[in-house]
């Protein structure tokens, strides 16, 4: 819809003769502001001018003419001049974001007016984008972009992003999403992407719109379009600057005990004998500071008083406050960007530089610098030339090691000076101390001061190039061929000072003491120990594409065709160097093929060798199609297709092909003679219906091996057989239905969208186990499983106050179900999954939450009581194993969020913005962590809980607490296991966090005049701040679990000016 | 007209031009390190995989054997399939895991037999090509004879046909389903494996992990052993012998040492050990030697002070290894067919020739401070008698007690087993059926072709 353009002219009686006039304008907003820089072109004249900073302008331009105004935040308006004029021409511009529905998409291929597309996108506009400071482009999306989650619970090998839930039972990289950098795959490291650069960015959620990406869209499509030079256009320069700062981390999040009720707890083992047997053992398994206390005391080495006093002493430490004193500070980060753009009739440029530096709570340091370079050159009006160049350097220092919840509470790496303490490691304190007879290296571990000898480096240079060429010999056609080349090359460098407390360990290890002569002899030199990795990612995609655009009477097509080839090359090699000496640069050679025994188990090793080389290659040839028919503006109908075929290693050239397609149809119903609601001015009805694929190139069709280095023994190549013949595994394939209404209200009041999808996943990888008998891989991933999906995408915007206040509203809901799958659910106890494990059985979703039913403590012992077919049980191995039924088991529900999205809310009023966006994650279960015991007694910290001071002591206690008693002997792993995946341990994971608020002050037009800048923006941004409201009351974030600590609130200060 | 028939023309070249250069672009391999396995390099690597090929023998029959036992706390510590195996449980008792690694020493050696063929035998490459052919026909031999000494009940000539042996997996087509043979037929396919692999070995190899002429005639005697036909095990113990006679004077060994025997040592033939990453029981750590064991070793016995060290409670850990490290030899070495040899000699009448055998190895294992008194026998039992124990005491944790104990009870000798854990006592009489021990049940839900052991 276009609003009407208001002109105001002032027309002051005088007439030229002349064919040609001398026009006088000024450019102004709907306020009557002056814009600056807008370009304003004579069409037949071919004569252009720019406003200048209080808006005005003037151009020669010929009678009758029309002229075009256009400025990158406002909308074109094309003006006929059909007399000579006296005066001042004043035009008014209305800003882009008034008008929604002009936006064009972009899918890689092609950009498509909005209102024509039938398939499900989601858009987040400049504006949006920018409400956020980070490095990355695509943390930004979580908050922000419509139908996508953050998947923190099975995360791991993958992005953890989702578009509309999983499409594949799949771990790894078959997740992910597909991310298209302007026109192709991004290849490469997502961090080297400078957000300064990023225009606008597309979801591709359906499968209309992903369809066209064919075989690797099958979990969605992230389309990031960076900015680029437009023709006719004054040079502008854009500024971004901002320094930011975070708190320290909050260590209290820690499932840390009592520091006292730790030492309580080890000197009861300590009374029951526990570990006495280690203290004869062959590997001198290490003892706690507590633990050596204890034994000089039974030794009579001190006195009881003498080890109390040293009890209490340690009784009095927190390893937090350590932590927090020495090992974690604030985190700072900044980011400056630099870019400028201009154009004239036959060339636009664009160039940005950009740099980033982040230093962590752990001291781990990272700088990026971008530049980029953008290029159109039109040398006649039919002929188009693109050329893009985009260097990206991103180096990373390590930091420390932070802090986990499985280190002994008393721990003290420092003394009172801030002299660093050796902490118990691999071996007994005592023995290390004497061991050697001082001829070895100092043998004790330093952790406040060892990561000053552990310096990790990662460097990382990434180049790509674009070069595109256009063609339109006729106005409905247009020829283009794209070339793009990228180029990571990263080099990692790890550097184990001798200092450190693996190369002092290693070289002990492998020292050989002479008993008579007192010969000393280092089999791993001393020096340092240098590992080297070199990874050089090469990309090419070649794509020629033809596009169509025919207009007549009531009807318009447009429609493309193409075919791509693209190559990921991936070579990469690394290297370890002993005895090396950074200042020098030498180093020692080592025998690679001699054991030596081991200083302490006296086992013969080989000195640890890491050296290899790997060359991976992932081809793929497409063949894509995409046409639209729109009649009468109001009914559309598309159809999409692809077909791609890749080497996957054993399959003939035939057997690779995979068509997968789309169609679509959307009505705007609002457009029909007989629609006049006013209340709903607009209204788009859209229904898709298509496939699109997922694939695991890496994958074999015929048996083959895989050369694995050199045997030690016989000097000879050894081999494995890395795939069993596997000729029937094809592509897997997402069937997507999509039914969705847009609509927008009377006056934009409330506009939005609304879409039901069901998805339904077959040919999906799933496991076939084979018989072990057979000798293969336990299990042959075949096509086996299917799951279906269903879910529905919200989006509200609305307009609370014009022009003061807005909101936008994202809402999700998806759910799974895995329909077949070829491995059945053993027992009902396989349902009941650690957090983060996928429950991958028939009629289950994928993750889904079960738990044991609890029938409380034991009011004797303290036990906690199960059931097992239905009567109360305390045989944990039972309940654990085959013999419990489904009613022994309690459903929760699901253990990923179910009902997803975001809220923001902009304010603006004067000069000030504020908005605030909250995200909330509903529907879902998580497991609380608990007490250990069976790893608790192995004495390392590990198995801690808080709880423990809340476990049952004495009968009656079962009334208030369902924290099982201690025991001794160490309880069975069985009995740990039971209470921890127990109903009682399961809770609510619903909350909602304030992910940022961003508030900015723009310095006004007007009271600037004189200054170069078109305009100036001041921003404070504070992100994660965290959590607002959540359903359980425990002391976890239920987004983070136990794993990791939550991210802390860092707050951002910046400008940003417009030249 | 002729112009559209030469740009037709034009398009049917551009495309066949198109489809096969696509052709050639597809053929790129995704990693470079793939390959399929076609020449005698790539075949022979398969079965040089030291990790894969030697180091993953089942230890299931030295788990349930008595020349070890374990501290209560030990025990508890284990997982249950080994706390089951301990205690002879009848089922649950073994791992997937070791049956698998057999099994996939099978697959990759039937890989290797399929391969072969396709490489034709040339005079260039004739003998690599039998080596090839003879190290593969051997390890699936080996592979055999130690599940079978484990899953199955010891061979009983009147009974074999009948009794269960285990499934034969003879080529690597994994549609074809596994099924259990005949006892009978199990030794058979060792035998045969055996036989035509002696052809084909070299008598000598650059290393004893390398299958060589030695270690199958080895292998033979030790498989007629288990089968008590020891006229066969008479013969194939001399053919070994006459190759291979090597004998480590124990004398020379440094008992300060944490593992005083060395690897590759030269009474070595074949080299294989257990994977303890599996059976963790019998490592050095758990595993303490029964204690009438421990002190059946005369005090110049230098075994008592080599094989064994205090773990400072009075009791023994075992150091005592053919791999010079905490890992179990199971292999085959020199003093096991000398032994062998000496029990097949007596068993058919030759006591002198079965003494004098005895005496040979003896006296490399006693102390040469103090002048060695060799063994006499006057009796077949008598003699017997020494050889079974001074085997027992020489091969411990090769994995050898189990078979023995099954085939000796076959003969009435009546050895039985007992555990005592916490006061409370476990038991496996002789000749019980559990001496097969159960194959894993995560098997028999895979296999429908297998059946359960008897009970």
């Amino acid at each position: 819809m276009k609003r009407v353009l208001l002109i105001c002219c002032w027309l002051i009686s005088s007439y030229y003769l002349a064919a040609q006039s001398g026009l006088q304008g000024r450019v102004v907003d709907t306020e009557r502001r002056p814009i600056k820089g807008a370009s304003i072109l004579n069409d037949s004249a071919h004569t252009v001018a720019f406003s200048d900073s209080l808006g005005f302008f003037s151009l020669m331009s010929p009678l009758p003419s029309t002229i075009t105004v256009s400025h990158v935040s406002y909308v074109d308006r094309n003006i006929d001049i059909t007399q000579a004029q006296k005066g001042v021409l004043e035009i008014i511009l209305f800003p882009v974001d008034n008008l929604i529905e002009e936006v064009a998409i972009s899918t890689g291929f092609q950009q498509i007016p909005r209102e024509r597309a039938t398939g499900a996108f989601s858009f987040i506009d400049n504006e949006t984008f920018n409400e956020q400071v980070s490095t990355d482009v695509l943390s930004r999306l979580e908050a922000v972009a419509n139908g996508l989650s953050i998947d923190r619970v099975s995360g791991g090998a993958d992005m953890g992003i989702r578009i509309r839930g999983l499409s594949t039972l799949s771990t790894g990289s078959m997740r992910d999403p597909l991310i298209i950098l302007d026109n192709f795959p991004y290849v490469g490291d997502l961090s080297n992407i400078n957000p300064n650069d990023v225009e606008n960015i597309t979801l591709l959620k359906d499968a209309a719109a992903a369809s066209i990406w064919g075989a690797r869209a099958g979990n969605g499509v992230i389309v990031i379009t960076t900015k680029k030079g437009m023709h006719n256009q004054p040079l502008r320069i854009n500024i971004n600057s901002y320094v930011g700062m975070g708190g320290k981390p909050d260590l209290s999040y820690l499932l840390q005990m009592n520091t006292s009720e730790y030492i309580d707890m080890e000197k009861i083992l300590f009374e029951h004998n526990h570990r006495f047997s280690d203290t004869t053992a062959i590997s001198r398994p290490p003892f706690s500071p507590v633990y050596e206390i204890l034994f000089r005391e039974r030794r009579g080495e001190i006195s009881i008083q003498e080890a109390d006093d040293m009890l209490s002493e340690l009784r009095g430490l927190d390893i937090r406050d350590q932590y927090m004193k020495y090992i974690y500070s604030q985190s700072f980060s900044q980011q400056h960007a630099l870019s400028m753009q201009g154009g004239e009739n036959k060339l636009a440029w664009f160039i940005s530089t950009g740099y980033d530096k982040n230093k962590s709570t752990t001291g781990s340091i990272n700088d990026r610098f971008n530049l980029s370079f953008r290029n159109t050159y039109r040398p006649i009006e039919l002929i188009q030339l693109e050329f893009g160049l985009t260097h990206t350097l991103n180096n990373t220092k390590s930091g420390r090691s932070g802090l986990s919840s499985h280190t002994i509470p008393y721990t003290k790496i420092a003394d009172s000076r801030g002299n660093a303490l050796p902490v118990v490691r691999d071996y007994r304190q005592p023995f290390i101390d004497t061991v050697g007879g001082g001829q070895l290296l100092d043998w004790n571990y330093y952790p406040l001061t060892d990561d000053n000898y552990v310096k990790n480096h990662s460097s990382m240079a990434h180049t790509i190039l674009n070069f595109g060429l256009n063609v339109t010999p006729f106005r409905w056609l247009a020829l283009s061929l794209k070339y793009q080349y990228g180029r990571q090359q990263l080099q990692n460098k790890s550097l184990n000072e001798e200092n450190s407390y693996l190369v002092r360990n290693l070289i002990n290890s492998y020292t050989q003491l002479s008993e008579d002569s007192g010969q000393i002899e280092y089999v791993v030199p001393r020096g340092a120990l240098l590992d080297l990795l070199s990874s050089n990612l090469q990309s090419h995609n070649l794509r020629g594409q033809v596009n169509t655009h025919l207009n007549w009477a009531e009807h318009e097509i447009s429609g493309l065709v193409g075919t791509e080839l693209s190559n990921v090359n991936t070579i990469s090699n690394f290297d370890r160097t002993y005895g090396y000496n950074p200042e020098i640069l030498t180093f020692s050679v080592v025998d690679q093929k001699n054991r030596t025994p081991h200083f302490i188990t006296g086992n013969p090793v080989l000195i640890p060798q890491s050296k290899g080389f790997n060359d991976l290659d992932q081809r793929f040839i497409s063949a894509f199609s995409n046409v639209s028919y729109t009649y009468k503006n109001r009914y559309t109908i598309s159809l999409s297709g692809r077909t791609d075929a890749s080497n996957q290693f054993g399959i003939k050239f035939n057997d690779r092909w995979n068509l997968l397609w789309s169609a679509g149809l959307s009505w705007e119903l609002s457009k029909e003679t007989f629609y006049d609601w006013d209340v709903l001015p607009y209204i788009r009805l859209r229904g898709t219906y298509g496939f699109s694929g997922n694939t695991d190139v890496s994958r074999s069709a015929v048996t083959a091996i895989t050369y694995s280095g050199t045997s030690d023994y016989l000097n000879t190549p050894m081999s494995y057989v890395s795939h069993d013949a596997n000729p029937l595994l094809g592509w897997e394939k997402v069937r997507m239905v999509n039914i969705a209404a847009d609509f927008r209200l009377k006056e934009d009041r409330l506009s939005g969208s609304l879409d039901f999808y069901f998805k339904y996943c077959t040919n999906l990888f799933g496991p076939d186990p084979i018989d072990p008998t057979m000798g293969t891989q336990p299990i042959v991933t075949r096509n086996v499983a299917s799951f279906k999906g269903t879910g529905v995408d919200v989006e509200l915007n609305s307009i609370n106050i014009r022009g003061i206040w807005k909101s936008n509203l994202n809402f999700s809901y998806y759910k799974d179900k895995i329909t077949k799958y070829f491995v059945a659910a053993p027992t009902p106890s396989a349902l009941v999954r650690q957090q983060g494990f996928a429950t991958l059985f028939e009629g289950e979703s994928q993750y889904s939450l079960y738990s044991y039913k609890w029938g409380g403590l034991d009011p004797q012992t303290g036990d906690p009581i199960g059931f097992l077919k239905g009567e109360l049980s305390k045989n944990y191995n039972a309940i654990l194993g085959r013999e419990s039924e489904m009613g022994d088991l309690t459903k929760h529900g699901s253990a990923i969020p179910v009902i997803y999205g975001s809220l923001g809310n902009t304010f603006n009023f004067g000069g000030f913005g504020f908005s605030i966006r909250m995200v909330y994650n509903m529907g879902w279960f998580f497991r609380n962590e608990g007490v250990r015991y069976n790893q608790l007694y192995a004495g390392r910290g590990v198995g801690q809980h808080p709880e423990y001071s809340v476990r049952w002591k004495k009968p009656g206690d079962e009334l208030i607490t369902n924290v099982p008693s201690m025991v001794y002997p160490t309880p069975a792993a069985a009995r740990t296991n039971y209470y921890l995946n127990s109903e009682i341990k399961v809770e609510r994971g619903d909350n909602v966090g304030i992910q940022y608020v961003n508030v900015f002050y723009d310095i006004s037009k007007n009271r600037m005049s004189r200054s170069p800048f078109q305009s100036v923006r001041v921003y404070l941004n504070a992100a994660n701040i965290g959590t607002i409201w959540q359903a359980t009351n425990v002391h976890l974030n239920p987004n983070y679990g136990a794993g990791s600590i939550p991210p802390v609130t860092t707050y951002s200060l910046g400008v940003k000016v417009v030249l | 007209m002729r112009q559209l028939k030469y740009l037709k023309l034009l398009l049917v070249c551009y495309l066949a031009f198109f489809m096969c250069s696509c052709e050639k672009f597809l053929d790129a391999k995704t990693d470079k390190k793939l390959v399929v396995p076609r020449s005698l390099e790539d075949l022979q690597s398969l079965i040089d995989n030291f990790g894969q090929i030697n180091g993953w023998s089942p230890g299931e029959g030295e788990l349930s054997s008595d020349d070890y036992f374990l501290l209560h706390d030990t025990w508890v510590a284990r997982s249950q399939e080994e706390q089951r195996a301990y205690i002879w449980e009848p089922d649950f008792s073994t791992t997937l895991d070791n049956w698998r690694s057999s099994y996939r020493i099978v697959y990759y050696v039937n890989l290797v037999l399929e391969n072969l063929e396709s490489v034709e035998r040339t005079q260039f490459n004739q003998y690599n090509w039998d080596n090839l052919k003879g190290q593969a026909h051997f390890l699936r031999a080996k592979c055999f004879l130690d599940i079978a000494s484990i899953w199955a009940l010891a061979y009983d000539e009147s009974t074999a046909s009948t009794d269960l042996g285990i499934p034969l997996r003879l080529n690597s087509d994994f549609n074809v389903m596994s099924v259990r043979a005949s006892l009978k037929e199990t030794y058979q396919q060792i035998i045969s494996d055996l036989e035509i692999s002696i052809d084909l070995l070299p008598e000598q190899v650059a290393h004893v992990g390398r299958a060589s002429k030695p270690a199958a005639l080895g292998l033979l005697a030790r498989t007629y052993l288990f089968m008590r036909n020891y006229k066969q095990s008479l013969n194939y113990a001399n053919l070994c012998l006459d190759l291979v006679h090597g004998l480590i004077d124990y004398n020379e060994l440094d008992s300060l040492s944490t593992y005083p025997i060395p690897s590759f040592n030269k009474e070595t033939i074949f080299f294989s050990m257990v994977q303890l990453v599996v059976n963790p029981a019998i490592n050095v750590n758990n595993a303490l030697v029964d204690t009438t064991l421990y002190q059946s070793y005369k005090p110049n016995d230098l075994r008592k002070i080599l094989f064994f060290k205090s773990n400072g409670d009075g009791n023994h850990r075992i150091h005592g290894n053919y791999t010079g490290s905490s890992s179990r030899f199971s292999g085959l070495a020199v003093d096991e067919i000398l032994l062998i040899r000496a029990e097949s000699r007596i068993r058919v009448g030759d006591i002198q020739g079965g003494m004098d055998d005895l005496n040979h190895l003896l006296i490399h294992r006693f102390t040469n401070s103090i002048p060695f008194e060799p063994l006499f026998a006057d009796s077949y039992e008598e003699a017997l008698q020494y050889i079974l124990d001074e085997r027992r005491k020489q091969l411990l944790m090769r994995g050898l007690r189990f078979p023995d104990v099954k085939r000796l009870n076959k003969e009435g000798r009546n050895i039985g087993f007992r555990r005592v854990l916490e006061g409370e006592e476990f038991s496996l009489p002789p000749n019980d059926l559990r001496f097969a021990l159960p194959i894993p049940e995560a098997v028999l839900e895979l296999a429908p072709g297998i059946v359960q052991n008897l009970r």
